[in-house]
């Protein structure tokens, strides 16, 4: 499965969602079906709320493959996929356990190294956007941001994205109607916005 | 963590179109981790995961549209 097969669900979601006049959301833990079902080598992906993190240091999560390292998942190419999050940091928050968990979750299209190989265009992209990296950024990186972008273009794809731009709604409404943090809102509502989806979904 | 926090800020700079400034956005999801940190998240994630003090928890938000 790559990325854009994804974008493709959850676009026609909150289509289907918004005609209905239900909320335009997508939930993370519906993402995880058609990603196991369409990924060949993965059998599962799991949540995990992880507890007593250091204050400073620990990311809010991460994405990690499991296979042979344990003999649940032993089986050859049957991968689990846990994506952690660090609770001491992030609590019961919704809407930032929502993105953490969705960012993490992006890391399964890592495979496909088309998104991960510095290109001119990303490279404008990441100097126009995310923290400025020293040099060339590496593909950890640009992976790490990549995968933020995807969250959001899942989290609200650009049909929703488009009505946020003349949406007199405040930061906080927008982030309440798609239950993402405020702080992400600002990256949406922004032209970058489009040079991502036009990156990222083919 | 509250929906307004911005978390810990990094090296960043204000988008710029045409030369303009727009506002400033930061990320901050590698700012203060170091390999070692990554590496020591990553050895206690998976003990609470083996010794099942951490269980899967795959429907947080399933809830949302109910």
């Amino acid at each position: 499965m790559e990325f854009t097969d994804l974008y493709s669900i959850a676009e026609s979601l909150v289509q289907s969602r918004s005609a209905a006049s239900q909320r335009p959301l997508i939930m993370v833990s519906e993402l995880v079906s058609p990603i196991v079902k369409n990924t060949s080598w993965l059998r599962c992906v799991n949540f995990y709320p992880i507890s007593d993190c250091e204050d400073d240091g620990d990311p809010l999560g991460m994405f990690k493959c499991y296979a042979g390292q344990d003999a649940m998942y032993e089986t050859e190419n049957a991968w689990m996929a846990a994506v952690y999050q660090n609770s001491e940091i992030i609590g019961n928050n919704l809407c930032w356990q929502r993105f953490v968990r969705c960012k993490e979750l992006m890391h399964i299209f890592d495979e496909n190294v088309a998104y991960v190989d510095s290109t001119e265009a990303y490279t404008d992209l990441l100097e126009e956007i995310v923290t400025k990296p020293v040099g060339v950024p590496t593909k950890k990186i640009i992976s790490e941001n990549l995968a933020q972008w995807m969250a959001l273009l899942i989290l609200c794809p650009k049909s929703e994205r488009d009505k946020t731009i003349s949406d007199p709604a405040d930061d906080y409404g927008i982030a309440l109607r798609y239950r993402i943090p405020t702080f992400y809102v600002d990256a949406i509502r922004s032209e970058h916005y489009e040079t991502a989806h036009k990156m990222l979904v083919k | 963590m509250s929906d307004t926090d911005t978390l810990k800020k990094t090296e960043s700079f204000a988008l710029s179109l045409d030369g303009e400034k727009v506002r400033n956005i930061k990320f901050y999801f590698l700012d203060k981790s170091t390999p070692e940190n990554l590496h020591a998240f990553h050895k206690k994630a998976w003990a609470q995961v083996k010794s099942g003090v951490s269980l899967p928890d795959n429907d947080f938000d399933a809830h949302l549209l109910d």
